[in-house]
């Protein structure tokens, strides 16, 4: 066996990530843990500077309430997400954040964020819930708060957490190993926040070959914090609810501001603009495909049709946008300068959020105002932060939950003192990076609150469960050692799969039988079951995983989480039997929305013992009046 | 909603306002806002150098309205031709806004809100403090 050492790291509350949500509870923990003369310490298996999904930055803040202003009530935001997801989301999860996001937005500010404002001091907004950002820098600026605010002594960078230490239904703290050197960790804590981020590459990804890894969203989110929170025994909710978004194809630049900034349309090979010729779809699904803003999986949906029928690409037309606006200029010279400026702001655009897609423009010679980009939909993501709604579910805040959500402490799954938020959390769509800030936040004060109140007894951890974590955590990298001369391939033993070839064939299983790309999102009973019992053989292969470094060791176990994720996702997808969200996926067996019967959350739960699984509905309850048809439709 | 021909002035320059579409998924419900395109007006004109002084960027804002809630807000544009493209005839019907977009008229719109929130629930809701964290002291 390999050797490494072992590291014990005692605390009172344990943070585990480093992106949006967890500098949030660093800095909120930080004050309260002062006052009550407790630990708080953090784990990122990266570093915290760029850690998580607003590593590279962002050109918008894409939740901010305007509450202070009057712009807009806690109600408006709930409504609002509550209809983009086609009516399942937990209204009181939605309202807590929403009330303190905005709060959240201005520390950003305080803290050294430019965010536009006019001379009046007027938030630029680029749509209702959207301000304007000098964003390059956002994550930095925002993790050198929360770094300052819990002192580096107490963060452990470049650490990849594992699993929850559970002892029966009780959770002690976390495990891992560090990405640098040969250390294993064992964090014994009182209460644990999880915010490891949601997951990618569940799904064979667009991209191939040299190009693989390219995804949307980050593809470090790996499902650690499904994973954390399935072990730990807690209740899941919306894992069938994946997110696919539509962007520029292949580097999936934004297109909000392409729509929001320059007006631009999107149209198929025919130069149809599939949100007015397919219009009539959305009687489908109403009352939600009645209201405005269309939800985002019934746009995706109406551009779907268009390419099911052999009408793609669908391309965002970039050149008729500026031409457009070019050719009010006036004269030659004047529509050349405007040319000129539209050009720069159209790049400068892509280069605060997504570099990669000014190289591809620039590596295939597009010019935005001579030539149109394609948009696609991408493959399928978790990230219940976004527009997905996967995550733990989680208790609500006790004056704005009804009493079937709330157990005692706001966002506390259901096993005691393991917090969630980001995308950690479900049902709680369209937090984005200042709700997911403001939502650890919220989750780190009730931790705090909880060891406090509830005193849990310090984590005393037999040597032994240390021991047998320790050789299962580094049973990939052993396995390797141990077998690796039984061929002359290293690539090609019978002994281990390396953990590439592991997330192949994972993604294979997804994309083929959970409605990924070259399914065009669509499956069946039939292909999930399938499904199910390819993951059965899938989970066998786990345990032959082989790791020649750190580095193998860790896409090991990120790949690991991944199984788990897709697992729960299919099964969530079998349960619900109706297609809700077409878009995102649609069922071929049960290809209507069917509000009767699945008007309700779709939870689950893995045995942490018998590892079966339990699958049930769960009530969707209004915090505020359960809206009538007129208020969908905005009147 | 109900009928009128004539949009308020922008407070800048005295310009009626225009209505114009708003793009399909900007958020808000209703789909026209107001806004002032008088390329003189000199909240527009001193916007580029803010801009550019505060957040090296060529945009500038233009004065525009939400005829649903009456409140402002600076609409940001990057030529003076930006969004003119989606400029409605004068005669489009909106919502009334306020026609004085007066603070008093404001906070009664938001007090009518918090009353209707206070009622389903039996409890105000809680609004986020907007005064950032003093050293030793929480909002």
């Amino acid at each position: 066996m390999v050797d490494f050492k072992t590291v014990e790291v005692e605390t009172d509350f344990l943070i585990l990530g480093g992106g949006m949500a967890a500098c949030g509870a660093a800095v909120e923990a930080a004050y309260w843990a002062k006052q009550h003369g407790l630990k708080v310490t953090l784990v990122d298996k990266a570093a915290v500077d760029r850690s998580g999904a607003v590593a590279m930055g962002l050109s918008a803040i894409n939740q901010y309430v305007g509450l202070r202003d009057g712009q807009n009530t806690m109600k408006d935001y709930v409504d609002y997400v509550r209809n983009d997801l086609m009516g399942v989301t937990r209204e009181d999860l939605v309202a807590s954040i929403a009330r303190h996001v905005d709060s959240s937005v201005h520390l950003f500010e305080k803290w050294g964020l430019p965010i536009w404002k006019d001379e009046k001091g007027g938030y630029v907004h680029e749509g209702r819930w959207q301000l304007m950002i000098n964003g390059e820098s956002y994550k930095v600026i925002v993790a050198e708060a929360a770094k300052n605010a819990i002192g580096k002594e107490n963060i452990y960078e470049r650490v990849f957490i594992v699993g929850p230490i559970m002892d029966g239904e009780k959770c002690l703290g976390a495990y891992g190993f560090s990405t640098r050197d040969n250390t294993f960790y064992v964090f014994k804590a009182k209460a644990t926040l999880v915010a490891m981020g949601g997951a990618v590459h569940v799904f064979k990804p667009r991209s191939s070959g040299e190009g693989q890894g390219r995804a949307w969203y980050p593809p470090w989110n790996a499902g650690a914090s499904a994973y954390f929170t399935l072990k730990a025994g807690a209740e899941m909710t919306c894992q069938e609810v994946r997110f696919i978004p539509v962007r520029f194809k292949d580097a999936y630049g934004p297109v909000g501001a392409w729509f929001l900034l320059f007006k631009s349309r999107a149209t198929n090979a025919f130069g149809e603009n599939y949100m007015e010729t397919r219009k009539g779809e959305l009687d489908n699904w109403a009352p939600y495909g009645h209201v405005k803003p269309v939800p985002a999986n019934l746009r995706n949906y109406l551009g779907m049709l268009d390419v099911m029928q052999g009408k793609g690409p669908i391309s965002m037309r970039t050149e008729e946008a500026i031409q457009k606006i070019a050719a009010a200029a006036g004269d030659e010279k004047a529509a050349k300068k405007k040319l000129k400026e539209l050009e720069a702001e159209a790049w400068e655009d892509f280069l605060d959020m997504t570099i990669s897609q000014a190289i591809l423009w620039a590596a295939t010679n597009v010019s935005p105002e001579e030539k149109s980009s394609e948009i696609a939909a991408a493959e399928p993501y978790f990230i219940g932060s976004h527009s997905g709604a996967s995550g733990a579910w989680v208790s609500g805040p006790e004056d704005l939950a009804p009493k079937e959500y709330f157990w005692g402490y706001e966002h506390m799954s259901t096993v005691k003192g393991v917090f969630c938020a980001g995308d950690a959390t479900g049902a709680s769509s369209h937090k984005f990076s200042s709700g997911s800030h403001a939502e650890g936040r919220i989750a780190a004060k009730a931790a705090i609150r909880y060891i406090a109140k509830e005193h849990p007894a310090a984590p005393t951890i037999d040597p032994n469960t240390v021991e047998r974590l320790k050789a299962e955590t580094l049973r990939p990298m052993s396995l390797f050692d141990e077998t690796k001369k039984a061929t002359t391939q290293e690539d090609v033993n019978p002994n281990y799969i390396r953990p590439k070839m592991f997330m192949m064939r994972l993604q294979k299983i997804m994309d083929e039988y959970a409605g990924g790309v070259t399914a065009q999102f669509t499956t069946s009973e039939g292909m999930l079951k399938r499904c199910l019992e390819l993951l059965v053989f899938l989970k066998e292969d786990s345990a032959k995983l082989g790791a020649s470094d750190l580095h193998e060791l860790m896409r090991a176990w990120e790949n690991t989480h991944r199984m788990y994720q897709a697992e729960a996702h299919a099964r969530s997808i079998l349960f619900r039997e109706e297609t809700r969200w077409p878009g995102y996926y649609f069922r071929a067996d049960k290809p209507r929305m069917d509000e009767a019967n699945w008007h309700c959350f779709v939870n689950c739960k893995l045995h942490p013992t018998t590892h079966e699984w339990e699958m049930y509905k769960r009530p969707i309850l209004h915090m505020f009046a359960k809206p009538q048809e007129h208020e969908l439709l905005g009147g | 909603m109900t009928g009128e021909s004539a949009h308020p002035l922008c407070p800048h320059c005295g310009h009626p306002l225009q209505p114009f579409q708003l793009p399909e998924n900007s958020g808000w419900d209703e789909q026209v806002h107001l806004a002032c395109f008088n390329d003189d007006c000199p909240y527009f004109r001193r916007g580029w150098e803010w801009m550019f002084d505060h957040y090296g960027v060529k945009a500038s804002y233009r004065y525009r309205v939400d005829p649903a809630s009456g409140t402002d807000s600076p609409l940001p544009v990057w030529s003076k031709d930006a969004i003119r493209n989606r400029i409605l005839d004068a005669e489009v019907i909106v919502e009334k806004p306020d026609d004085h977009l007066n603070s008093e008229e404001s906070d009664k719109r938001q007090d009518a809100t918090a009353r209707k929130e206070k009622t389903r629930r039996g409890k105000p809701p809680a609004q986020s403090k907007n005064t950032p964290p003093r050293k030793g002291k929480r909002p």
